[in-house]
Order: C-alpha cells, then sequence, then structure tokens
C-alpha cells in the first residue's frame, strides 16, 4: 500500500475539486460527499472525469479495470489517484 | 380470474411458492415470501387507517423493499406514487402537497435520510403525514416512524379481501410540466394488464426467463419489468442503480446473471456499445433486447444486433400517458446501413396509433403529422388537474362515447407505405435526455426563480455522446452578481432532479435575438452544436 505525504493529498483533492467544478460544473460540498448515492455523478460524468484524469495526472485508466468504489467521493477518488500514480508512472 | 396488478403475484405463490421472484445483489425473494410479506403490510396500512384510493408515496431506492411496498399498497386497494429519492426536497414537497396523501413508505439511509428529515422538519407535517419505515437499519435521526419493517410480523399473512376494480387507479406517476409543475399522470389496473397481458403473449415470457428491472420505479417502464415478471412467473433481477456508471459492471451482470431480457433506455445500451463492453457472442442466455424512451442510434443498435446475434430487438414507444408502450417494432435483421431509421412501428394490441392534421384527420401515408395514441392504455387523466386533461386527451374523432379518447402526444410522426409509424421529433420544447422526459419550460422557470439572471434559454441539443441529447444553457448574469456554471448548476439541484440540469453551458452579455425580438434559440442551438463548449 503506497501512502503519500497529507500535502500531495490535499494537492490533489484541490485539483480534483476544480476539475468537478469546472469540467462537470458540480460544486462538490465536502470531499466525503457520496457522489454516487446522491445521482451528482452519472455516466457522462464519469467519461468526463477520465478524460481529466488523463489531462491533469498522466493517468490512462483501462474502463475495464475500474471499480465502482473509487468514485463514491472527492476522498476516495484522492487515494485512487495516488495509488495509481505512484504505481506505474 | 387475475383482475387486479397484484393477483399475479398470489397467483403465483399459490402455484410455485418456492420459486424465485426477485434478486437483488445478494437478496433472494421467493414468490411466497413476496405475497405472505406484502399481504401483511396491507393489512397494517388498512389498519392503520389507509383507505380504498388513498394515495401512498413511495421514498425509498429499488430494492425488494420497495417491491413488497409496491403490492402492499396496492392490496389495500391504495395507489402508489414512487418519488425519485433523488429529486430535491422543494420538488418532493410539491409532488407530495399534491397527492393529499398521508402515509410515506420509505427505506434507503444515506440517499433517502435527509430528504425525510428535510420533509419532517416542515411545520404542520407530523399533523398530516405518517411515516412507515421500510428500511433494516434504524430510520433517520429527526425521522419519527409510526412503524417499522419489524411491526409487519404482528399482522395477518393472509390476503386481504380487495374492493378495487380494473378501472380503479394503480399508481400515480409524475413527468416534468412545462411551467415548473410536475404533472401526475394517473394509471388505471386495466391499462397495466392491456400492455402486459399483450407483451406477455408477444414476447414469450416464460417462468424460465430471468428479467433485468433496470429502470428507477418512478419510472413507467419499471411497471413493465415489475409486472411482466410477476405475470409469467419468471424472475425479476433489480440492477443496482450505481453499475450505470460503469459499462462493463451492467455487462458483467448481464453475464453472471444469466439474464434472459435486458430492457432500458437506449442510452444505457449506448454508453454499453461506446466502451465496447459486449464481446462477440456475448450473453449465451440473452433472447430479448428492448428499448424504450427515446431514439436509439442505429450505429449502436448495429453493434449489439452483431454481437448478441442470438437475441431479438424491440423498439417500444409511448408517452406515460398511454401506460409503458402503445407501439412496437421487432428489428428483423441487423440494419445495412448505419443512416437506416428504425420505425416505432405498430400499436400493441389493444391500442391504435394515429397520425393526424390540425383538423384531427388522418395525414396521407408518407407525410408528417402529430402522433395521438387511442386504446386500452389510456390513463383516466392528469391527478386532480382536469384543464391539463381536457388539454391532452380528446374526443375520439366522430366517436360517440365518452371513454373513447385520444392522447395528443406532441410527437411528430409519418406513416410509412409499409404501414409502419416512423418518430420524426417533437412538435413543442420537450426533450428526452437518457430516456426522461424534460421540459425545457421547467428548467427555465427554475432559473429564474434564482433571481440573478438577467436573461437565459435552454435548448436542447442531439449530443454526440450516448445521453441523446444535451440540455444547454445559455445566460446573461444580472449586472453584478457573480454566477458561473458550477454556482449556476449547485442552486438549480436544490430545485431540479440530476438529470434536468444542463451539461452544456454559456454566458452571453446579451442572448442573440430573432428580428422580432424574441431570443434566437436556433442560433444558440447552433452555438452549442460544437462538442467542445465549455465555458471557462
Amino acid at each position: 500500500m503506497m501512502t503519500a505525504s497529507p500535502i500531495a493529498a490535499a494537492a490533489v483533492q484541490a485539483e480534483l475539486a476544480a476539475i468537478f467544478a469546472k469540467h462537470l460544473h458540480i460544486d462538490v460540498p465536502t470531499p466525503e460527499t457520496d457522489l454516487v448515492a446522491t445521482g451528482q455523478l452519472d455516466s457522462l460524468g464519469v467519461v468526463e472525469l477520465l478524460l481529466q484524469l488523463e489531462k491533469h495526472f498522466g493517468l490512462r485508466l483501462d474502463m475495464e479495470d475500474l471499480e465502482i468504489d473509487p468514485f463514491r467521493s472527492l476522498a476516495t477518488l484522492t487515494a485512487f489517484i495516488i495509488t495509481h500514480r505512484s504505481g506505474g508512472h | 380470474m387475475t383482475l387486479l396488478l397484484q393477483h399475479w403475484v398470489t397467483a403465483q405463490a399459490a402455484r410455485r411458492p418456492g420459486a424465485g421472484a426477485l434478486v437483488f445483489k445478494r437478496e433472494r425473494l421467493t414468490y411466497e415470501a413476496l405475497e405472505l410479506a406484502s399481504n401483511r403490510l396491507a393489512h397494517l396500512l388498512k389498519d392503520a387507517g389507509c383507505a380504498r384510493g388513498d394515495r401512498v408515496c413511495l421514498l425509498t431506492p429499488k430494492s425488494p423493499a420497495a417491491i413488497i411496498a409496491i403490492l402492499g399498497v396496492l392490496k389495500a386497494d391504495a395507489v402508489y406514487v414512487p418519488l425519485d429519492p433523488g429529486s430535491p426536497l422543494p420538488r418532493l414537497e410539491k409532488m407530495i402537497a399534491s397527492c393529499d396523501n398521508r402515509w410515506i413508505l420509505a427505506s434507503g439511509g444515506r440517499a433517502v435520510g435527509p430528504t425525510l428529515e428535510g420533509l419532517s422538519a416542515a411545520p404542520g407535517f407530523a399533523d398530516t403525514h405518517s411515516i412507515g419505515w421500510l428500511g433494516t437499519d434504524a430510520p433517520p435521526a429527526g425521522v419519527t416512524a409510526q412503524f417499522s419493517l419489524a411491526d409487519l410480523t404482528a399482522y395477518p399473512s393472509t390476503l386481504p379481501p380487495s374492493a378495487n376494480g380494473p378501472r380503479d387507479a394503480a399508481h400515480i406517476l409524475f413527468t416534468s410540466g412545462s411551467t415548473g409543475v410536475p404533472k401526475g399522470v394517473v394509471i388505471s389496473h386495466a391499462s397495466v394488464r392491456a400492455f402486459i397481458e399483450w407483451a406477455v403473449s408477444y414476447f414469450g415470457t416464460a417462468p424460465t426467463d430471468r428479467i433485468s428491472g433496470h429502470p428507477p420505479l418512478h419510472f413507467d417502464l419499471s411497471t413493465f419489468d415489475m409486472f411482466g415478471t410477476f405475470a409469467a412467473g419468471a424472475e425479476l433481477h433489480l440492477v443496482p442503480p450505481e453499475l450505470n456508471l460503469l459499462p462493463h459492471k451492467l455487462a458483467e451482470l448481464i453475464r453472471s446473471a444469466e439474464l434472459t431480457q435486458w430492457f432500458s433506455v437506449p442510452s444505457v445500451l449506448n454508453y454499453m456499445a461506446k466502451f465496447d463492453v459486449v464481446r462477440e457472442g456475448d450473453f449465451p442466455s440473452l433472447r430479448r433486447v428492448l428499448w424504450c424512451g427515446e431514439v436509439f442510434p442505429t450505429p449502436p443498435l448495429m453493434y449489439w444486433m452483431q454481437r448478441v446475434p442470438h437475441a431479438t430487438f424491440t423498439n417500444l414507444y409511448g408517452p406515460t400517458e398511454a401506460t409503458i408502450a402503445s407501439s412496437y417494432y421487432t428489428v428483423p435483421s441487423c440494419p445495412a446501413s448505419e443512416d437506416e431509421a428504425i420505425p416505432i412501428g405498430q400499436a400493441c394490441g389493444g391500442e391504435q396509433l394515429l397520425v393526424l392534421d390540425d383538423a384531427l384527420r388522418p395525414v396521407p401515408p408518407g407525410e408528417v403529422g402529430e402522433l395521438y395514441i387511442r386504446g386500452a392504455g389510456l390513463s383516466p387523466g392528469y391527478w386532480r388537474d382536469p384543464a391539463k386533461t381536457q388539454g391532452a386527451f380528446l374526443p375520439y374523432p366522430g366517436g360517440t362515447d365518452p371513454d373513447d379518447r385520444i392522447y395528443r402526444t406532441g410527437d411528430l410522426a409519418t406513416v410509412g407505405p409499409d404501414g409502419l409509424v416512423r418518430f420524426l421529433g417533437r412538435a413543442d420544447s420537450q426533450i428526452k435526455t437518457r430516456g426522461y422526459r424534460v421540459e425545457l419550460g421547467e428548467i427555465e422557470t427554475a432559473l429564474h426563480v434564482l433571481g440573478t439572471l438577467r436573461e437565459c434559454a435552454v435548448v436542447g441539443v442531439a449530443s454526440q455522446d450516448f445521453d441523446g441529447v444535451a440540455i444547454c444553457c445559455a445566460f446573461t448574469p444580472l449586472p453584478g452578481a457573480d454566477v458561473t456554471p458550477a454556482s449556476l448548476r449547485e442552486a438549480l439541484a436544490r430545485s431540479l432532479p440530476p438529470y434536468m440540469l444542463p451539461s452544456r453551458w454559456l454566458v452571453f452579455p446579451e442572448l442573440p435575438k430573432t428580428t422580432n425580438g424574441k431570443i434566437d434559440r436556433r442560433r444558440l442551438k447552433e452555438l452549442f452544436a460544437p462538442e467542445t463548449v465549455a465555458v471557462q
């Protein structure tokens, strides 16, 4: 399990929040807000998000490998990005 | 013998009590379990004063508890009103107020909790409403439940006698209204029964079928999944809504549950095609793929038909007001070309499609007219709204029976030389996005209410993506108002459900106008058409 410094995690989370506001037009209330249960994130949002994750974090993700849980909140997405960035890029 | 929708379950429970009726994630319910639990709930509701014809609102995500609730309400001779738990509080309050109801049946912690708490906090709510909690967890803090799931065991498991007849209302479904207030469409037992009996016979639904339950319960297509399954004694597999985020998860479910029938809005099939999650010869158990709610573009249809050649593919068409679907077209073979349009076909049993001109005369074949529906599926009308009912439901031209009515769909259509009806678009500003019917006027009304915009217009633009039509908003802020697309979206989300929120935005110093000073919507559509539109 990779761990990132709190500063790196905070920076990733802030950038994610900015991506949600600018590209998905969603102001996420808190890092823990469940984007799936509240219906804020839909399939179009996921597609846009994957595009932006590649652009901003260099993550090239294969749809077939993805699970739903990382998409639940900014917090889970942050952890997912940190793991995958340190994993191969 | 089956007269009312719930009696299909009763009949199956008597014939094959141990057969599977319902599957959701790791939960599995037999027909007997479904029958007994819904009987108990009906007794409880009647005991608590729920009278024949009372409206019972459901605020519960898709789950076995929700299906038990639906059957229990029907067995109490009441009318179920499935509400979208994802809808914002003010919109739900409007719908609940218009139902003039006492009972709300609810479950689903995180998704429903804040909504129930908000409802309960409103002044006077507790005096006029009672909540039944159907969750296996505790009800949310701040919510007083009159009963919970555990209380059901105290009630008899026998089927209570029913005073309802086929013409009584089974449910009320709310759809988007152009003036900002959702309309409640009343649907009778007889209308649902007529469609289900036709469909089970046409599709040859059998007890061995494993049928998808994809649409949410406030969407009228879900009544086909439910009652089509129960009428045939088949097994309903409720699709967890979060799977919609990832197309390969939907494919995995079809594979692992060995579904024999898949029915969804086209955007879901399109999403799966776009990410190429269907393999050659995939889903060997799948016999039928059905869609309804909007146009399924031909290229993804060809993708599906090539990969799943062992299934039949059927386009269903029909507005909520005419119950589930009014016409069908089974695609005879994979279309040869990507620009081949798929007809909406011919009327289902007991229905008639009429393409009429402004004077309600049939248009000659090949000419464009407005599509009207006549027959067994027609709703008695909008809940407590005679004006809207009269506007949309008209006497059959030349008919003498006052019950002989036609419903104006607002869709433009033409009848081909083959006798098949083809859908050509809308006569007004209603759009379909991911199968949801949306009045653009309702979004504009909600934007105006915010009080931060000088001008705004909402248009629908055909999308290259899989959502069918993208909702686009052009706006001019009031001087000094600090608005961004994200802030507008957030503000709108307090009054509109997520599927009604615009996905594309453009800010203007002034909206483009036509020569007679109206907002130039055609120009706006052109400006929104490029996929690259994004607001900085």
